[in-house]
């Protein structure tokens, strides 16, 4: 956090941009202050003259003098993100938010489900979940995308496919002909997976559609509401609780969030919109 | 704290002597309104009124602000200017209540630092609310006419030219000067019998049904909302509505006021929208007022003061609308 003022950004340099596919760049930044976040978080990223939006760093927490976000070109501000070359200065206010909270995980079954651009915090989360794999009873992953060229860190998953300690399968809607994985919505590879329901842990994140239809998956499957960690997107604009435009029934998104138990908005409407 | 008896001339006087290392604020006329707003002198100050257009949480959580100029090269923080310290003359208990309540937003987690630095150097000077408005219901809300929470010092008539001051809080000490006389049994029990006068004249009351939450997801808030033009004027002249935007005008990042009905409140980039209908966006309005603030902070996030009900251009009317829910 920067020093006193919470609105103040940090003036940040862009160290590289990498093209993950055609909509989709990862951002590699350092600001000039050291930022430490816990993977979940989210941070403000400024553009001078343009204007500021929130991402979750897809980075690995314990590095705390670079951060990556990876951003897909959607609107006025991802747009001039795009445009971002090596040497230039941005601005970065943060870490906000909750984060997952991994030490409630330990000793427990784990299910991470990602989607698309969801990859981005999942990513994060995979890094520091492997660092204490040991930690956990047992580790899936199920991540899904529209067509092979849409999947983010192609090589990282493959690596985490060649894992011992992580069971992954990989699922795409439309496949091409090198595709080897399975093709279909992400909750189609949902079935049959060996995990102790009850008290299993499930992590989901992609696009709003996906975590509802993933979520109302996982229930069926017999998970608990409260097992069922989502991270939440909405319109965060302070960052600090205060603004209003994030708001789900009680809960500031930014600040209660991003990272939800399932069961604590499950009675709040349009929470997937 | 201290009370003290002061005839008018004598609180002229004390407020006069302040003008010199204050800015005083206080209800004047403005192309035939009353609005708070600097005034030079007390002889643009407005002794009688109910309650003018906007309110006092203007002076601590501005309208517009610029936050920083975000260049390449620097960024420079703009900070309110709280050399001058500020006085807010004759505030009704309802704005400073509701100051009260936005205290707990802005000073809670992540301190909001420009409004802090304006809560520190402001002295409220409150006046008791004599006749109150046909649309004000304080009272259900658990204010009233004479209430003092969010004052320094706190001004009620006596009679005609004679006035009792409470002095609530130290700022309110450093400003008023030992002076005048301590009330006498007569004098409190005349303020007690205009109090009594001023509380008896608020008829309205709000009335949160014991069913309020379970209303929710009732077609009641489709009804009532129809009317709504989503002008937003009744969460701008709103002592509690708190809710801001930040925008960047070119390379000025400013916080500005914004209004949980405009079309672009929730809207994200990509256009997911969480409260798209206009229901779900005048629903949020009455809920988190009534229901979250609530949770959240202990009170509801309504002071009374109407001005939500006289200020609409299409006349709805919240103590009707949650009294019927």
């Amino acid at each position: 956090m920067s020093k006193n003022n919470p609105y103040r950004p940090i003036e940040t340099s862009v160290l590289s941009v990498i093209t993950e596919t055609p909509t989709i760049k990862t951002i590699k930044l350092q600001p000039k202050e050291e930022i430490t976040f816990k993977t979940g978080q989210f941070i403000e990223l400024t553009i001078p003259g343009v204007g500021e939006a929130p991402f979750t760093p897809s980075s690995r927490p314990s590095i705390n003098n670079m951060m990556e976000v990876t951003v897909m070109k959607v609107g006025k501000v991802t747009e001039k993100i795009h445009q971002l070359k090596k040497g230039d200065t941005v601005g970065l206010r943060g870490p906000f938010g909750n984060s997952y909270p991994l030490d409630t995980f330990t000793g427990k079954e784990v299910l991470v489900v990602g989607g698309g651009c969801g990859f981005a915090p999942i990513r994060s989360l995979m890094y520091e979940i492997f660092e204490r794999s040991g930690d956990f009873k047992q580790l899936f992953f199920r991540g899904g995308c529209k067509t092979p060229e849409d999947f983010l860190y192609k090589k990282e998953t493959a690596e985490w496919v060649k894992r011992d300690d992580i069971d992954v399968v990989l699922t795409v809607d439309e496949g091409n002909g090198d595709w080897k994985g399975k093709v279909g919505f992400v909750t189609s590879i949902l079935d049959g997976i060996d995990i102790d329901f009850k008290d299993g842990i499930a992590v989901v994140c992609g696009p709003p559609i996906m975590m509802k239809f993933t979520t109302v998956r996982l229930i069926d499957m017999g998970f608990r509401a409260s097992n069922i960690y989502l991270s939440m997107e909405k319109n965060m604009s302070c960052g600090i609780g205060k603004c209003g435009h994030c708001r789900i029934g009680p809960y500031y998104v930014c600040k209660d969030g991003p990272v939800f138990q399932y069961d604590r908005i499950k009675d709040y409407p349009d929470i997937w919109e | 704290m201290d009370m003290l008896i002061l005839n008018k001339h004598e609180l002229i006087d004390n407020i006069k002597s302040l003008f010199k290392d204050y800015e005083i604020v206080g209800p004047s006329q403005l192309d035939g309104k009353l609005y708070f707003r600097p005034v030079k002198s007390m002889d643009e100050v407005v002794w009688d009124f109910v309650n003018p257009v906007n309110n006092i949480k203007d002076f601590f959580f501005p309208p517009s602000q610029v936050l920083y100029e975000l260049r390449q090269d620097r960024i420079k923080a703009f900070e309110p200017d709280t050399k001058k310290k500020r006085i807010i003359l004759f505030a009704k208990s309802c704005d400073t209540r509701a100051l009260n309540l936005l205290d707990k937003l802005f000073i809670g987690d992540y301190k909001d630092t420009s409004y802090t630095a304006r809560r520190e150097t402001t002295t409220i000077i409150g006046l008791s609310c004599l006749e109150p408005a046909d649309r004000c219901f304080c009272i259900s809300l658990g204010g009233g006419p004479f209430a003092t929470k969010g004052m320094d010092v706190s001004i009620s008539p006596v009679r005609k030219d004679k006035f009792l001051l409470h002095i609530l809080t130290d700022k309110g000490k450093d400003i008023i000067a030992e002076q005048g006389t301590r009330p006498e049994r007569e004098e409190l029990s005349l303020t007690e019998a205009l109090k009594q006068k001023a509380e008896e004249a608020i008829k309205r009351k709000i009335n949160i049904p014991s069913d309020f939450f379970e209303k929710f997801d009732s077609d009641y808030w489709k009804g009532v909302s129809q009317a709504c033009i989503k002008c937003g004027i009744c969460t701008y002249l709103c002592p509690a509505c708190h809710c801001f935007d930040i925008i960047d005008e070119g390379y000025f990042r400013i916080r500005c006021w914004d209004t949980c009905s405009s079309d672009t409140f929730t809207k994200m980039a990509a256009g997911e929208d969480h409260r798209k209908q206009k229901y779900k966006k005048y629903r949020q309005r009455i809920y988190h007022k009534f229901q979250y603030y609530k949770e959240n902070f202990g009170e509801i996030a309504c002071v009374g003061c109407g001005r939500c009900t006289t200020y609409c251009p299409v006349k709805m009317d919240i103590v009707e609308i949650v009294n019927n829910s």
